[in-house]
């Protein structure tokens, strides 16, 4: 069993060497799921100073971040960046399901050339992101990526861990939506390094920057953030916006971006990896919780208990 | 100044959308009567009978106090509720018009002559998937599509032979050409001209209407912006040189087919129709010069008094809305006329005979509610495209309903109806609500492209399926007395020749017409595409005249407009 | 062990490629199907309208799906089936499994399954069938690719 899966993960490292799709896709998979092998794979592809770069797009629902995408991809992918996307969409909380949209937008732009996208569903993780992202950024490194787009969930509110993971942040809203409002309110505003007001095209669109430009003028002691228009329908602005990742890209010092990701990835997938484990424990595996139910221990000491056996993982 | 001032004055409702909140408010306010009446009946009369208290699912009987009452409204006055015309069929039956076409011209000629033979009073042609995406039969993406759904046309070559001896002079045509319309309505107009026919006295219907295809039936080439734009081109066209031409029918069908109620078909193929008479309005056109051939294309669906409701309150808010907000002023302008076709998505693959009792009775609902024109399915459609036979049969069935069902002699026999007035009211003020929502959300295209439409339309379609799944709604013979082993029915195959037929067609055309007549009639076509303010029709039907394919002609427009892709809906 | 808690790789959620390459925009059904297995706690990877065979193929393996799920209604079915099926071998795509539905006569059914397309149901399928049937598939495949 160990040799097979030995064997597995050396092909598979071999074929993400090679830049071969299926073993991406695979690699990437398996950080989804994490069987046993995959500890052995990762740990034998991944190399710190070969990660991607990557710019971290979020904005509510409707403000058009796949459209956006769509449009930027090309360009990043011609300025000489072996470019990756990682679209990110919710999974049923119920079932389990998800409904992986992102491609309707993307597709034709990004077929061409060797842009590599994957749609993720975040299979229960909040925030955003999903616990495998890292595995996938570690996958596609290997891969010779050097450039990740990742589209986070966009759910409104709690979308702020994609600046764990990012270079740079973009934050996209539209016209007209009261987005930047919502966003002020949920903090989005505070993670963003480039604004990006999509739809420019639209009535309301002058308000909108109006609104981020008087709310930009209150922040201070921060880095400069920068505000970009941009239309999908008239291609306007998109150009610029690259111009301004770019630029952006060359001023921010990667040096404290990767010791953050680094540590904040490492607390969510430890914590991700207990929660599986608490699961398990007071789930029937042993009847657990039955049996100290049955002991009239109060729920606080249960739990702790029940930590100190989750310390075999 | 604060953000949220800023925030506040952009909230500011257009002066349109206060329009549409206020009708609503009106109608809503009119909705909420007493019901005194029903109520005693209920606890005296009806819990008594049944021995228990009556469930809540909706009353069983209506009376005065659920209609505002059509009290004065008379058929042929505003706000014609009760239909356009005075005498209605008493004058002359609605136009038999069946939808054809497929294989290659020729097949569809044959096939157009059989129907005149046997009746039909009208033409109507449906073109093939490629023609309607713009794709050259000789193209690999058309491989095995090639006069399946329709009639191919990929050049003027094949409109010529699909009109050939047919009197475009005496004929009505109508054409469901949505994303290539300005290019098929050119050749139209290209062919009777060769044949000595002038616009002027061309008659027919285009099925143009683009911004249903965004929202249900998902056919176009380019941003949604491009296509309105012909859709200007061809209304102003029409508007001065073809008086008897219905350059755009609003349709309500395709909505309905991909799974919207009645009441969001009613209130979304209204809302496209009013964006449309805002795009003759901000051309410089007065309203009652283009609105009165503005035509409506409906569903008819299974639920009776659903779709009869629908019919006249669609007529009444296009009255009135063309009255009040937009001040038309001839009658014309006022009178929704409609074009109506029974459900296909009713039709069952399983026992297909039954669907020639669906399409005679949604049949029966179109004359009830009094539409101009109709298309009957045929019973093996759910399977293929019809037979002859098929065809055949669904024509008679509107023959039997004229002719032996003595429903054309009283106008809006069903008026007055405590229950149909009822359940008119209703759809009205659902309608208004659209509109109001829509309105506050910028307007029919931004609906649109923030999948608003087509989301409540997926919402709608799924949980039909799931009433469906769970037995709640039947199909007979699909969840109920269904059958194990079925007879077969003959179908329709439509070969491999067509395709063939139609590549040898297009090879002799590349090589006869002249390469550089093509080369500039499709410069000037882009030239004229870029510049905001020709017109494109006389462009385009010069592009057709030189024999440049329908894929040459979309390809100049996807390099100066480019493509579009759907939103994201669930 | 639901929502794709569990590291074993047979409980990993079904992917699908819900595809529709038909030049044809009728997705009144693709949808209606999106959303049951999606509420059936598959994840649903849908490309939008009008993708070719090589686009499904790149994507099927780019996106590691168990599953292709193609809805033709216009009549093309056997030729774009054998394209799809075509370019699978060409890519030596393995443990992907190929359902096919829509309105497909019974005559033609024995052919497609030949090729490897099962399923192949007709409108008015209860929906039920259709997921069971994805699921057996889908165990099928990944078993052959994992």
């Amino acid at each position: 069993m160990v040799t097979q899966s030995n064997s597995r993960a050396k092909a598979l490292a071999e074929g993400l060497r090679r830049g071969d799709r299926a073993s991406i896709a695979r690699c990437i998979s398996m950080a989804e799921d994490r069987p046993e092998e995959f500890s052995e794979l990762i740990s034998g592809i991944y190399d710190p100073k070969k990660m991607p770069r990557v710019i971290g797009v979020t904005g509510p629902p409707g403000c058009g971040k796949s459209t956006l995408i769509s449009q930027i991809a090309p360009l990043l992918s011609a300025s000489g960046h072996r470019l990756g996307i990682i679209a990110i969409d919710a999974s049923s909380p119920f079932t389990g399901g998800s409904f992986l949209g992102n491609r309707i937008r993307m597709e034709g732009t990004i077929s061409s050339g060797d842009i590599f996208m994957r749609s993720i569903a975040t299979r229960g993780t909040k925030g955003g992101l999903t616990a495998s992202i890292m595995g996938a950024l570690i996958t596609l490194s290997c891969a010779g990526f050097d450039l990740v787009i990742v589209e986070s969930v966009g759910a409104g509110q709690a979308d702020v861990d994609i600046l764990d993971i990012s270079s740079t942040v973009l934050l996209v809203l539209a016209p007209g939506l009261g987005d930047e409002i919502q966003a002020m309110k949920a903090g989005t505003m505070e993670i963003a390094d480039i604004f990006v007001v999509n739809k420019a095209d639209l009535p309301g669109a002058d308000q909108s920057k109006r609104a981020i430009m008087a709310y930009l003028s209150t922040m201070q002691g921060r880095t400069p953030k920068k505000l970009a228009s941009t239309s999908c329908t008239t291609k306007g602005g998109i150009k610029e916006l690259v111009g301004l990742i770019k630029e952006h890209e060359d001023q921010v010092d990667t040096g404290p971006f990767i010791e953050r990701a680094f540590k904040t990835e490492v607390n969510r997938i430890a914590k991700e990896i207990l929660s599986k484990r608490v699961d398990e424990l007071s789930g029937n595996e042993s009847g657990n919780l039955s049996s100290m139910l049955k002991s009239g221990i109060d729920p606080y000491s249960a739990a702790v208990k029940l930590l100190g056996r989750a310390k075999r993982l | 100044m604060g953000i949220s001032d800023l925030m506040a004055s952009d909230k500011k409702e257009s002066l349109s959308a206060s329009y549409w909140g206020k009708k609503a408010k009106l109608l809503s306010a009119r909705a909420s009567k007493s019901g005194k009446k029903y109520a005693e009946w209920e606890s005296k009369v009806l819990a008594p009978w049944i021995g228990r208290k009556p469930p809540n699912v909706g009353k069983i009987v209506y009376t005065d106090e659920d209609a505002s009452g059509i009290d004065g409204e008379m058929p042929g006055v505003y706000p014609f509720t009760r239909g356009i015309y005075p005498n209605m069929y008493a004058g002359r039956p609605w136009t038999m018009r069946m939808f054809s076409g497929f294989g290659t011209p020729e097949d569809t000629n044959a096939r157009l002559k059989y129907l005149l033979k046997h009746g039909e009073t009208g033409l109507s042609i449906a073109f093939d998937e490629p023609t309607l995406y713009g794709v050259d039969c000789d193209s690999e993406r058309a491989e095995g599509e090639i006069g399946k759904c329709g009639v191919n046309v990929t050049s003027l070559k094949d409109m010529e032979v699909l009109f050939d001896g047919i009197p475009l002079d005496r004929v009505s045509t109508s054409m469901t050409i949505n994303a290539p319309a300005i290019i098929l309505f050119s050749m139209y107009i290209v062919v009777a001209q060769k044949r000595g026919i002038k616009p002027e006295s061309l008659s027919g219907t285009l099925q143009a209407d683009i911004l249903k295809e965004y929202i249900a039936q998902k056919e176009w080439f380019y941003p949604p912006e491009a296509h309105l734009r012909m859709i200007k081109d061809m209304m102003l066209y029409s508007v001065g040189k073809m008086p008897k031409w219905n350059y755009i029918s609003v349709s309500g069908y395709h909505i309905r087919e991909a799974g919207s109620t009645a009441a969001q078909e009613l209130a979304f193929t209204l809302a496209d129709g009013f964006h449309y008479v805002d795009i003759g309005i901000a051309a410089g056109l007065d309203v009652d010069d283009f609105a009165p051939r503005i035509s409506f294309f409906f569903d008819s669906s299974m639920e009776m008094f659903e779709e009869i409701a629908k019919f006249r309150a669609a007529r009444r808010i296009w009255a009135t809305v063309m009255k009040e907000k937009y001040g038309a002023k001839n009658p014309k302008s006022l009178k929704l006329r409609f074009h109506a076709q029974t459900s296909g998505y009713t039709l069952t693959w399983q026992q297909p005979l039954n669907n020639i009792s669906r399409t005679a009775l949604e049949a029966l609902y179109t004359v009830l509610g009094g539409a101009q024109s109709i298309h009957t399915n045929s019973y093996d459609e759910a399977l293929a495209l019809p037979t002859e036979e098929a065809a055949k049969v669904a024509l008679r069935t509107q023959q039997i309903i004229a002719e032996e069902a003595s429903v054309k002699d009283v106008v809006d026999p069903l008026g007055g109806s405590y229950y149909l007035e009822s359940l008119t009211d209703r759809m009205e003020l659902e309608a208004y609500e659209y509109f109001d929502r829509i309105g506050k959300m910028g307007g029919v295209l931004e609906a649109i492209k923030r999948g608003y439409l087509q989301s409540e339309i997926a919402n709608a379609s799924y949980e039909r399926q799931m009433r469906l799944e769970h037995g709640e709604e039947v199909m007979v013979g699909v969840n109920k007395y269904r059958e194990e082993s079925e007879r077969q029915i003959n179908t329709l195959k439509v070969s491999m020749a067509a395709q063939r037929t139609q590549r040898r067609r297009l090879a002799g055309v590349r090589k006869s017409r002249s390469t550089s007549r093509v080369a500039e009639s499709l410069a000037r076509l882009r030239k004229a595409m870029v510049s905001d303010t020709a017109n494109l029709m006389p462009y385009v039907m010069d592009a057709v005249s030189s024999y440049a394919t329908i894929g040459e002609i979309v390809k100049v427009g996807r390099d100066v407009y480019g493509e579009w892709k759907e939103p994201k809906i669930i | 062990m639901a929502n794709g808690k569990n590291p074993k790789s047979s409980d990993r959620p079904i992917r699908v490629l819900l595809a529709k390459p038909a030049i044809d925009g009728h997705d009144r059904g693709v949808y209606v199907l999106a959303r049951a297995f999606r509420d059936a706690g598959m994840e649903v990877i849908y490309p939008g309208l009008l993708p070719t065979p090589e686009e499904i193929i790149r994507i099927a393996i780019d996106e590691d799906v168990d599953v292709i799920a193609i809805s033709l209604l216009n009549g093309s079915h056997v030729t774009i089936f054998k394209k799809v099926m075509e370019l699978l071998k060409k890519n030596r795509v393995q443990g992907i499994a190929v359902v096919g539905g829509g309105i497909i006569p019974d005559a033609d059914k024995p052919r497609l399954e030949k090729m490897g397309v099962s399923g192949n149901y007709g409108p008015g399928t209860p929906m039920s069938e259709i997921i069971a049937h994805i699921r057996k598939r889908a165990g099928e495949a990944r078993s052959k690719r994992w």
